[in-house]
């Protein structure tokens, strides 16, 4: 970090930054006299809750004739992550430099994250956790890339046209996040069984009471009252049971609902505002969606981290 | 960076976050989901209001009860680790 500073500080740093904000600005300069030129009817973006779909001039089984834009932008944080990783351990060295150095700060970084939490077991949950992490981040902070939402087909809907962009933030897409999230939650269940075997189970289902208090009861009316203490609390335990299960399914939701709420609401603000004043005024908002994909993307990781190790404790 | 600044610490700030945040859903959610499947089920039924009306309300005597039961445990947890690693 130190380091990167103090390079901007030298005159070379100085002049490359300079050299990039006038490019930005000549950059949004264009863009406003060419866009006027390609596209006279000028109108507002259409924001819509669900993916566009991308026209397609054939067909493709099970999805007919359009894809929905966050597939592309998907594989292309996918593509971002496998051409890092494989640029990254092509020639490992025991002495790491360049990327591979890089690379290997920031997995020590987070693997340090997820001993921290998990402590002698993160190295079976390390690799699900780290892959939740670094595709959340990348799709995230790759969806506030230019390009991103403004690079599409102008199509007619409903006698007005409407911009079908390429891209869209991967996890702006319910099916994105409800895709990880039953990762997640299913995850947990494997793990749960891997790492108790069967009594994982007891879980959800259960009609067990506990020993003592049906023993320590003496006889005659006593033992009647103790009797039917231990059926409530087998009742009672069989209805946590229960309770467990619907958990599992709300965990689903609310893992889903909440990556998506957020980054499908930093893309709303970021048109809004870019709308309202298209020089400089989004900046601070892309910032904010900046910390916002970062802080998302850690507690999704966390989120899961936390029911792992809930799901492989040890109960007695 | 962390090392240079005491009193932020990440880990805390994140857990923290990330059981907030899964606390408050998992009040809201339950409503929903009961609305949702009561919904979807009514409108195959014809018996419009009451299905909907009754799994609504079980989710939203579930949903506080699922986040009582969570946090308690949670945090349960997290203390003992903490006290584990401190002795």
């Amino acid at each position: 970090m130190q380091k990167i500073f103090s390079t901007l500080r030298t005159p070379k740093g100085c002049l490359g930054c300079l050299g990039i904000l006038i490019l930005t600005l000549a950059l949004a300069v264009g863009g406003l006299m060419v866009g006027g030129v390609v596209n006279k009817s000028y109108h507002l973006p259409e924001i819509s809750l669900a993916a566009e779909g991308i026209p397609l001039p054939f067909e493709i089984p099970l999805f007919g004739h359009s894809v929905p834009n966050t597939l592309p932008a998907t594989w292309l944080s996918m593509l971002v992550l496998i051409v890092v990783a494989f640029f990254a351990t092509r020639k490992m060295e025991l002495v790491p430099s360049g990327l591979q150095n890089a690379v290997e700060a920031i997995v020590e970084m987070f693997y340090n994250f997820v001993e921290g939490v998990a402590g002698e077991r993160a190295r079976i949950f390390f690799p699900l956790v780290a892959t939740f992490f670094f595709f959340i981040l990348i799709s995230n902070w790759m969806g506030i890339l230019p390009g991103y939402g403004s690079f599409g087909v102008w199509e007619e809907h409903e006698g007005q046209l409407v911009l079908i962009p390429f891209f869209r933030s991967a996890n702006a897409h319910l099916s994105t996040t409800i895709a990880l999230a039953i990762v997640s939650v299913g995850a947990t269940q494997y793990f749960g069984f891997k790492l108790l075997g069967k009594p994982f189970l007891n879980r959800y289902f259960t009609f067990k009471g506990s020993p003592k208090k049906e023993e320590a009861a003496a006889g005659g009316l006593a033992r009647l009252v103790g009797k039917l203490g231990g059926i409530m609390e087998r009742v009672g335990n069989a209805f946590a049971g229960i309770l467990e299960l619907i958990s599992e399914f709300i965990k689903i939701l609310s893992f889903s609902f909440r990556l998506f709420g957020n980054i499908f609401a930093g893309e709303v603000l970021l048109i809004v505002v870019s709308f309202l004043c298209a020089f400089l005024a989004s900046l601070p908002f892309m910032a904010l969606e900046i910390f916002v994909g970062f802080v998302q993307a850690l507690i999704f990781s966390m989120l899961s981290l936390v029911f792992f190790m809930i799901a492989t404790a040890h109960h007695d | 960076m962390a090392k240079k600044k005491p009193g932020v610490d990440m880990k805390n700030a994140v857990w923290v976050l990330a059981v907030g945040s899964q606390i408050g859903l998992s009040i809201a959610l339950p409503v929903v989901l009961g609305l949702a499947v009561g919904y979807w089920i009514d409108t195959r039924l014809g018996s419009l209001p009451w299905i909907t009306l009754l799994l609504t309300l079980i989710g939203t005597i579930v949903g506080p009860i699922l986040a009582y039961r969570w946090a308690i445990s949670t945090v349960k947890r997290r203390f003992e680790e903490q006290s584990n690693k401190e002795s």
